[in-house]
């Protein structure tokens, strides 16, 4: 097993904890309110919705299958290209069917999963992008609404990272043979999901 | 040293040792640590920090030698942010009426450097202190502390000058000396990329218009 990885203790531990990060709830030590209320609806803006976390890790299972530099570039680029489509939906403009095109996003990237895709890398970034912008639109649009915006901003910001790394960490299992099995059979449970986030949202 | 010694030291340090008091409740000392606090609560400061930060360290991570090496070429723009911190400090402590709007900097300069650490850029040296001034000139400047008397807007400003550098400087240094393994390096571009989109939003919503509700 430990020749599936880089470092035999430090991948199962990142692995670990970028699930748990993803996954888990927020300590309430005090009142939310002000930018602590703002980073938690932040953050848990992604969580909360299925379509928004399965399409997610689907980029990171993706990214790993493209392999370098995909599996990096995805996350570092993710970031600022939902940032367009949240500045779209924070400055009012109308993006048409948006949840539409989120369910797609879950549907498309985890079909691209499900097939072990791996076409160039422009392609999947052009793919990625297009999806990043829809997701972004999601959160901007209630950005003017947060208690602190840019306390909002870092937690969404920060979870879809987050999921990002988690679908990474998943993919570490495919560099074996089930491995690959499973995280091709993870893409088709995401695609799968996607219609039934379509058929709601049509 | 004998054990019985060594016993009988640590015995006696044990007994002397004063209790660890998590605020202290010496008066002044409050207002300094309430002025430490500021840059670390208001999101556009700690933003802007975090992002130089991250700028500062990762041309550490590029300096070639020893351990040593990264941290050397911090000090440069590490002591322009003290000198901009002193001289942003003082300009609020001197018209602490007069506030600025310091966000829009920050938030802007949070977008540039994070999009530079996001796209690995080499940014010249000249570049590093002109960010480290802005970052400091605008964190004094936007720290002013209201209702309180002159010497505890001035302990307070110290607060916060102290805390703003740690925070720089630390976030540097540490950024800077993870240069093993390789995926650290990543790790940094990811962190500037969403330093940048979360103030680019926050930019954004500043020009959007009014919604009516």
């Amino acid at each position: 097993m430990s020749c599936f990885f880089r470092s035999p203790r430090l991948a199962p531990a990142l692995v670990s904890c970028l699930l748990l990060a993803a996954v888990a709830p927020p300590a309430f030590a005090h009142e939310a309110a002000g930018a602590a209320g703002g980073f938690v609806s932040g953050f848990l803006h992604p969580i909360a919705g299925w379509d928004h976390v399965v399409a997610m890790v689907a980029v990171g299972l993706w990214g790993a299958f493209l392999g370098r530099p995909a599996v990096w570039l995805l996350p570092v680029v993710f970031p600022l290209v939902m940032t367009l489509g949240g500045a779209l939906g924070v400055l009012g403009v109308p993006l048409p069917a948006v949840e539409v095109g989120i369910a797609a996003s879950a549907i498309v990237l985890g079909a691209m999963v499900a097939a072990a895709a791996r076409p160039p890398l422009w392609v999947a970034a052009l793919i990625v992008g297009v999806f990043a912008v829809f997701h972004g639109h999601a959160h901007g649009t209630e950005l003017p609404e947060a208690a602190n915006p840019l306390a909002y901003s870092l937690g969404f910001v920060i979870a879809t990272g987050l999921l990002h790394g988690a679908g990474i960490g998943l993919s570490l299992l495919a560099h074996g043979p089930r491995g690959a099995q499973v995280v091709r059979a993870c893409g088709a449970a995401i695609a799968a999901l996607g219609v039934v986030f379509l058929a709601r949202a049509l | 040293m004998k054990p019985v010694a060594r016993l009988a030291v640590a015995a006696l340090l044990a007994a002397l040792a004063a209790p660890a008091a998590a605020h202290s409740p010496i008066q002044g000392i409050g207002i300094f640590y309430s002025g430490a606090l500021h840059p670390l609560v208001t999101p556009p400061h700690l933003i802007a920090l975090l992002a130089l930060g991250l700028l500062l360290g990762q041309a550490g991570q590029r300096v070639a030698g020893d351990d040593d090496a990264p941290l050397a070429a911090l000090t440069a723009p590490l002591a322009a942010l003290a000198v901009a911190l002193v001289a942003g400090v003082l300009r609020a402590g001197l018209h602490p009426a007069d506030e600025p709007d310091t966000d829009r900097v920050l938030l802007a300069l949070a977008a540039a450097t994070g999009l530079a650490v996001a796209a690995a850029w080499r940014a010249p040296a000249a570049v590093r202190l002109v960010a480290a001034l802005v970052a400091g000139l605008a964190v004094g400047i936007g720290s002013a502390p209201s209702g309180v008397t002159d010497a505890e807007r001035w302990t307070s400003l110290a607060g916060t000058a102290a805390a703003a550098l740690l925070l720089g400087a630390y976030v540097a240094a540490m950024v800077a000396m993870a240069r093993r393994p390789p995926w650290l390096a990543i790790g940094v571009r990811v962190l500037g990329s969403w330093m940048a989109a979360a103030a680019l939003l926050v930019l954004a919503l500043s020009f959007a218009p009014v919604r009516g509700g």
